[in-house]
């Protein structure tokens, strides 16, 4: 019959039509972003989701399933009219069909759930209804695309309902030119920027050295026109997906704060205009709330980077000192007394007397720097991981020194609360130390230290090889140069906390599970753990800091450890230690709170 | 001739900042006006003289009455540049009376200076690190950084005056009420009775609040009794996120001393500790200490001291 023949032909160059337009799109956003479309980078970007799938994170799956199921809906589309003469191809996509329609069905459902709980949060944070409705349009969008391409997928079962779905799918091809095309380009730019890469937002070098004038530089951001471009262009990609929201430890506790909104607000000032304020709409607590975890960060499907936008602006709340005096007694110490709670740095080495610990004053041919970190060094729990590590690297027959006083803080809690001056300031004193004493490999028991040493100071000069305890130790046992017995600690449960600055931004998980099950018999999960590790809310210097909260962050944790039934939490991290002692303590949990350290220094 | 003009609300600061002036105008034959606002004060003395502007304005009132009385007598007589202190107040005296006078102002500076067309100084960015050298052309606002200069003791100057009349504030003042007897002034405390989580329950702390009257001191707290038990109200909790004392006395009762705590007490002058467990931290951040159970260290210690009367 010459009229369906005429409407089937008219529906498959509009599909194919629409897909022109789609592409279309990614080509002028890319243009707009200045993203390279190359063959390489959508290499990288598979390879990148294949190895997210080993993951089997239910939230990424859901996504993929989404992605996949527009793609092979459009790749069918266009194949439709030779499906027929190539054997088995029909056969082949069919099968294709069933894991994804199951996966989007699931996407379905979960996106209502997060539609119901994004407009809680919305209640909670009281946001103005003109924020509401355009969330609410992108959240319906989304929907609408997701069941558009479950029922496209499901038409391909059903041939004689080709017209159907062609309408469909030119709907949902044109959908995504307007609202995913944005999204997909920024997924390609940034899919593969470390956690732990943050904008350093001028060099004090430059500054001291007279290269650049200091009246003239800016840290922070006063006006959306002066965010970095790139960091525009991801707020701007947002399209209230919500899995940062539902990562977000702030946004559990019930604190005025959601990485989705946050975001959304600055890509919603853009419109009012290029001067417009971000504190127009996003409130001082609302940045104090993020503890920098990252689980925004990483969670978010195309790559959004919601925490450039806290960094830029809590460094413009610094700039104009809008810091009460916790946080300004905090920096002032670290100013006075290089480290954050005014101690006489002098006494740092206090816990290494009389345990035949050198310095590096007095031996500097050690092949290990021992790098002990502020709260290791002054608080009397957390001395008890540098004496165990300390314990272990002797019985292992590893040489290794300390600085003693001459060490300060790396300028972590500067850098997060948003004072970049400080930080470097640090910095520049730190890596001008070390690289006296030539110091080539440095241990860390403290995260942020870790972190700060092996990603940041490269940066200021400082190229070290930086280790971490759990790395270290579990390669000692694994070369028998520590030896636990058999009979390991048998009496106690033992549950693990991953620290983000580990776990998240390093990629360190799995060595403190090795070192773990070496000394303890019974050690046991939490649903959250390794890269999907929940803030002990220590981080972004909340440590020195209250925020408005419903609940305590580091409460839900502890209840959470407490569910797996473990008698004790072990951790990584000298803040997270000092978190959960306190939890545990004042909930009266019966829990104790072990450095994975201590826990095989126990065994030696 | 033009004059240099130095205000501060504290006497003494306002003597540093005459100095300052002293300094700047010397050299470019200029006179230095040390204003008064409604009343002369006797502690505040000038280099040149002193300018006392008249009207509804005393010395002390809000930044915003200070500015502009100032900058109304200042549209008159047409200063060269107004200096002040960088104190809380007198920064923002400065920056109002720059907006309004529609002049440049610069914070915190030392090394004041002028070559008759601007106003320089130095001020020091970056934590210390670098020194900035800034210039605005005259006639200009500035503060000047407290402790830059040493403080002038001249004697009597010669007082002109200058009426403005009534000037008006965006704030007004309703009322000054002191702080609500109940409210704890740890800050200001000479002696602190601190209580931890050895005292077993609320029913309790009356007697140790009682030993803090007696001691003629406040109480406060460790994190756990406000913020988790909620027996006190958070201003009492004295530590890393809470309140930081200097007390000439801390007496630390049934505190285990973990470093979050003894952050916000360690630059007191004495502190003594009570706990039944010697091995608490507490007791290596005091000078004196007593191990035992507070349940009758307390008792002994109230009647020790209604012995002494
Ligand atoms: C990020 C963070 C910030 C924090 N900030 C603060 C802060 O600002 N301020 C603060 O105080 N805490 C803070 N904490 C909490 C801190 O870690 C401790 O949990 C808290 O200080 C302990 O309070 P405590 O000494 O009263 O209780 P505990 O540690 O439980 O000590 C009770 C003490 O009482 C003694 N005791 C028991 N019975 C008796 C008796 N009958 N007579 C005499 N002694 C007795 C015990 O031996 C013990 O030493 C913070 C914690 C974290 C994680
Ligand atoms: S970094 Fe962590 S706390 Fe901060 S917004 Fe992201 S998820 Fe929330
Ligand atoms: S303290 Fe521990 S869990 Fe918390 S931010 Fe740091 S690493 Fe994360």
């Amino acid at each position: 019959m010459a009229g369906i023949d005429l409407a089937n032909a008219a529906a498959y160059v509009a599909s194919a039509a629409s897909v022109a337009v789609a592409i279309y799109a990614l080509s002028v956003y890319a243009r707009k972003g200045s993203v390279s479309l190359s063959p390489g980078r959508l290499v990288g970007l598979s390879k990148d989701e294949a190895s997210r799938l080993k993951t089997g994170d239910p939230v990424f799956l859901m996504h993929l399933s989404i992605a996949l199921g527009v793609g092979l809906s459009i790749v069918y589309s266009l194949i439709e009219p030779v499906v027929g003469y190539v054997p088995y191809l029909r056969s082949l996509v069919l099968v294709f069909t069933v894991p994804l329609i199951a996966g989007l069905v699931v996407a379905f459902g979960w996106r209502i759930e997060r539609y119901a709980a994004s407009k809680r949060v919305e209640a909670e944070l009281k946001s103005p209804p003109d924020f509401v409705s355009s969330s609410t349009l992108l959240q319906v969008v989304l929907i609408l695309a997701i069941a558009f391409t479950t029922a496209e997928l499901t038409i391909v079962w059903f041939p004689q309902l080709y017209l159907v779905g062609s309408v469909i799918g030119v709907l949902r091809n044109l959908l995504v030119a307007a609202y995913y095309a944005r999204p997909s380009v920024n997924l390609i730019a940034g899919f593969d920027t470390p956690l732990a890469a943050v904008r350093t937002p001028f060099s004090l070098a430059d500054v001291m050295s007279g290269k650049a004038d200091p009246e003239t530089i800016r840290a922070g951001v006063s006006k959306v026109s002066e965010f970095d471009q790139k960091s525009r262009f991801s707020f701007d990609s947002c399209v209230e997906i919500g899995a940062c929201e539902s990562a977000c430890p702030a946004t559990a506790s019930g604190r005025p704060l959601s990485p989705r909104v946050l975001v959304r607000q600055v890509s919603l000032l853009s419109r009012k205009g290029e001067d417009a304020s971000p504190f127009e709409s996003i409130t001082e607590d609302e940045l104090w709330s993020c503890t920098t975890c990252g689980a925004c960060v990483a969670s978010c499907p195309v790559s959004v980077k919601h925490l450039d936008a806290v960094y830029d602006l809590r460094r413009e709340l610094v700039a104009k000192g809008n810091l009460d005096k916790e946080k300004s007694t905090m920096l002032e110490n670290l100013g006075q007394k290089q480290n954050p709670y005014g101690f006489n740095n002098n006494s740092r080495a206090a816990w290494a007397e009389g345990l035949g610990v050198d310095t590096l004053a007095s031996n500097p041919k050690a092949e290990y720097l021992y790098w002990v970190g502020c709260l290791s060094s002054f608080d009397q729990r957390a001395q008890k991981i540098a004496v165990s590590l300390s314990k272990i690297l002797k019985h292992a027959g590893v040489s290794f020194a300390i600085l003693g006083g001459e060490e300060m803080c790396t300028g972590d809690p500067a850098r997060r609360i948003g004072e970049e001056g400080r930080y470097q300031e640090l910095a520049l004193q730190n890596v001008e130390k070390l690289n006296s004493y030539g110091v080539k490999k440095i241990i860390a028991t403290c995260p942020h230290c870790f972190n700060t040493l092996k990603n940041e100071y490269p940066q200021f000069g400082g190229k070290y090889e930086v280790v971490y305890h759990t790395q270290l130790i579990s390669d000692l046992i694994r070369e028998g140069k520590v030896t636990v017995p058999p009979d390991k600690i048998q009496n106690i449960s033992v549950t693990l906390h991953d620290a983000c600055y580990a776990s998240r931004y390093n990629s360190v998980f799995e060595e403190p599970r090795a070192a773990l099950n070496a000394a303890v018999a019974d050690v046991r999960e939490m649903g959250r753990h390794g890269e999907k590790t929940f803030c002990c809310g220590a981080g972004g210097s909340n440590y020195w800091f209250k925020v408005p909260q419903q609940r305590s962050i580091a409460g839900i944790r502890t209840e959470e450890a407490a569910g797996t039934g473990a008698k004790a939490i072990a951790t990584e991290c000298p803040f997270c230690m000092s978190m959960f002692e306190d939890t545990t303590r004042t909930m009266n949990t019966g829990m104790e709170v072990r450095d994975v350290a201590e826990l095989v220094a126990e065994c030696l | 001739m033009k004059s240099v003009w130095v205000y501060s609300e504290s006497d003494s600061v306002s003597n540093e900042v005459a100095a300052a002036a002293a300094e700047v105008a010397k050299g470019a034959g200029l006179d230095v006006q040390v204003i008064e606002l409604g009343e002369a004060r006797q502690g505040v003395s000038s280099p040149g003289g002193k300018l006392l502007i008249k009207g509804s304005v005393r010395n002390g009132d809000s930044a915003g009455a200070a500015s502009s009385a100032i900058a109304k007598a200042a549209a008159e007589l047409q200063p060269a540049a107004v200096l002040l202190g960088a104190t809380r107040t007198g920064r923002e005296i400065a920056s109002r009376l720059a907006a309004k006078l529609r002049v440049g102002c610069m914070a915190e500076i030392t090394k004041v200076a002028t070559d008759g067309t601007a106003l320089s100084g130095e001020r020091s960015v970056f934590a210390g690190k670098v020194v900035a050298r800034v210039s605005c052309p005259l006639p200009a606002v500035a503060t000047v950084k407290v402790g830059a200069y040493p403080r002038l003791t001249a004697g009597s100057a010669s007082v002109s005056e200058k009426e403005v009349g009534v000037v008006t504030d965006q704030v007004k003042v309703l009322s000054r009420e002191k702080k609500t007897a109940g409210a704890v002034d740890l800050k200001s405390a000479k002696v602190i009775v601190s209580a931890g989580r050895g005292v077993k329950k609320k029913e309790d702390l009356p007697m140790l609040e009682e030993l803090a009257k007696e001691m003629h001191g406040a109480l406060g707290c460790s994190r756990p009794l406000s913020s988790d038990l909620g027996w006190l109200p958070e201003e009492h909790h004295i530590g890393l996120t809470g309140v930081t004392v200097k007390p000439d006395l801390y007496l630390a009762i049934g505190i285990s001393g973990q470093l979050q705590h003894v952050a916000g007490m360690k630059d007191s002058k004495v502190v003594a500790s009570i706990n039944t467990d010697k091995d608490a931290p507490m007791f290596q951040a005091s000078d004196y200490g007593i191990i035992g159970d507070l349940y009758l260290v307390v008792p002994a210690l109230r009647k020790a001291l209604a012995a002494r009367g």
